[in-house]
């Protein structure tokens, strides 16, 4: 009989641990941020599951769970409608060095127009890499949607978060692995 | 309305016949009347027109800011601390608007 | 001979990184900053603000005619040092969890009989400026006793760490996860461990010339996190500025603060 128990209590337990649908917002939460005003609160309360259990676990998803949430992030990705992960790298460095568009360079070195932060590991000389088809889109994926590769962390995840088009980020993918881009034959701008 | 005024000296106390700043910064958006504002609508002049300085009764310092003064203004001249007295300022305005402080020198 | 050399090379390699870190750090900066314009001026712009608010604060204002020097900021009424390092608090008149400015706020409706759409943000954040004064080099001493501010600490620390918006961010993104990098001029201040950041509030900003309280800073915080902005004298605001200032318990307010 007790072993019975046990074992309920600890199915119990997993189920609870691994539900993703327990909510990070609580309803007394949820009337603090109605406090804020309308448009705070409208916003706040969109947060998504995943950004919940980003903020409930402190960005350190345990092992039991991040399996599934990075292949439920992988499922998000989506490529431009012709297909090439390279476009136009001159409309990527633009894209790439403007505030209200990618910002790229706010969190990382590597932009001759710009200095970089440091917030995001430097990407001097990205160009290295090579243009093969697993470079290409490595570099695409973790643009569209960072958290497939490294989940919770804070680059935006411009494509999942419709901050920038699948063509964009092919923009941008060019700027950074065309050999012909100013990102590769010019010097990054330093400190 | 009057017009905050805030008077330093540099050194707070100093010696007799010792040279001492006298910093004054009056609180005033100084509009120089050539700005518009969102909707293209030139904002009026608003900005200091005289600020007159005396020490014990005597005028020391006279100064006719124009449109060019920025907002806030500092007004920083220097004078021999010969005596302990009273400085006092006294401003006034396009509006109509004065202001008036005064400030002990004391010495060393 | 060879060993002195090699004494100076050492001593240089020790000075030399602590140079620079002497530059890289931001209050450091803003201290230097603010010497060199006591110099040159012998004024601050929030000794403008201070005296204004000063003046607003002893005038007898509004409706009812009077000053707010009746207003009790959680020493009693007319008790005004070092109030700031222990706001937020719970109020019994209000029944409500307090910060400096919903305080100032609620003393201008409750004594003065101001409606609160005549309540100027300008008048608050002067008549801030004026009661961080009287609280400078005086420490934190906030410890959440009451239940409800118990509870809006626990709720305000959720929010801090709440990611949410187009760029999937929290306060607590920058402030702890990435505290230090940099990703424009400032590097992130050190929210949690570093009691000099929450507790330099009200503050002057060299960068864009404006007065501030923790409130503006919060909401000019959302608008980096791609969200739009708690409103002035909100729950939110209070629980978060709480969380925050709790962090800062111990620390010695340097009042009002002068930042870049």
């Amino acid at each position: 009989m007790r072993r019975f128990y046990l074992c309920f209590l600890l199915a119990l337990v997993a189920q609870v641990s691994g539900q993703t649908g327990q909510p990070y917002i609580t309803p007394e939460l949820q009337q603090l941020i109605l406090a804020g005003g309308k448009n705070y609160s409208d916003a706040l309360l969109k947060q998504a599951a995943d950004q919940a259990m980003c903020s409930r676990y402190q960005n350190r998803l345990p092992a039991e769970v991040l399996a599934s949430f990075i292949e439920e992030q992988r499922k998000t990705i989506k490529y431009p409608a012709n297909g090439k992960l390279m476009g136009d790298w001159k409309n990527g460095d633009v894209i790439y060095n403007t505030i209200a568009r990618g910002n790229c360079f706010s969190c990382h070195v590597g932009s001759p127009r710009n200095i970089g932060g440091n917030v995001g590991p430097s990407l001097e000389k990205y160009g290295q890499r090579g243009t093969s088809e697993a470079v290409q889109r490595y570099t695409y994926e973790v643009i569209y949607n960072t958290w497939a590769y490294f989940p919770c962390t804070v680059m935006y995840r411009f494509g999942h978060n419709g901050l920038l088009k699948p063509e964009e980020i092919a923009d941008v993918v060019a700027y950074l692995l065309d050999p012909a881009s100013d990102f590769n034959t010019k010097p990054a701008l330093r400190r | 309305m009057s017009v905050n005024i805030l008077i330093r000296f540099n050194p707070a106390k100093p010696k007799a016949g010792e040279e001492v700043r006298v910093q004054i910064v009056a609180q005033h958006p100084m509009e120089p009347g050539t700005r518009r504002d969102a909707s293209g609508k030139t904002i009026p002049a608003d900005h200091i027109t005289e600020l007159v300085v005396t020490f014990d009764g005597k005028p020391i310092a006279v100064v006719r800011p124009g449109p060019g003064t920025s907002a806030n203004p500092l007004f920083a001249f220097k004078m021999r601390a010969a005596k302990a007295g009273q400085l006092k300022v006294n401003l006034k305005d396009l509006a109509g608007n004065s202001g008036e402080k005064t400030a002990d020198l004391a010495l060393a | 001979m060879a060993r002195l050399w090699r004494l100076a090379v050492v001593a240089l390699a020790f000075l030399v990184p602590l140079a620079i870190a002497q530059e890289d750090d931001p209050i450091k900066e803003a201290e230097k900053q603010k010497r060199q314009l006591l110099e040159q001026s012998g004024v601050l712009p929030s000794d403008l603000f201070v005296e204004q608010g000063e003046r607003l604060f002893k005038a007898k204002r509004g409706p009812k005619q009077a000053s707010l020097e009746a207003c009790d900021f959680g020493r009693g009424p007319g008790k005004l040092e070092g109030v700031v390092g222990r706001l937020p608090r719970y109020f019994f008149d209000t029944r409500r969890v307090e910060d400096l400015d919903s305080r100032i706020r609620t003393c201008m409706i409750r004594l003065q009989g101001f409606r609160p759409e005549e309540i100027r943000r300008s008048e608050v954040v002067a008549i801030a400026f004026y009661l961080a004064s009287l609280s400078n080099e005086k420490l934190v001493t906030i410890t959440p006793l009451m239940p409800q501010e118990k509870r809006l600490y626990e709720l305000g620390e959720k929010l801090f760490y709440l990611r949410a918006g187009p760029r999937d961010m929290s306060c607590a993104t920058c402030h702890v996860t990435y505290v230090g990098r940099r990703a424009g001029v400032l590097p992130y201040s050190d929210l949690l461990n570093d009691k000099r950041v929450a507790s330099h509030w009200p503050a002057f900003r060299y960068s864009n010339d404006q007065a501030w309280t923790m409130a503006d800073r919060i909401r000019a915080c959302y608008t980096v996190l791609g969200m739009p902005a708690p409103d002035f004298y909100s729950e939110p605001i209070i629980a978060l500025t709480l969380f925050m200032n709790v962090q800062a318990r111990g620390g010695k307010m340097d009042l009002p603060g002068f930042i870049r």
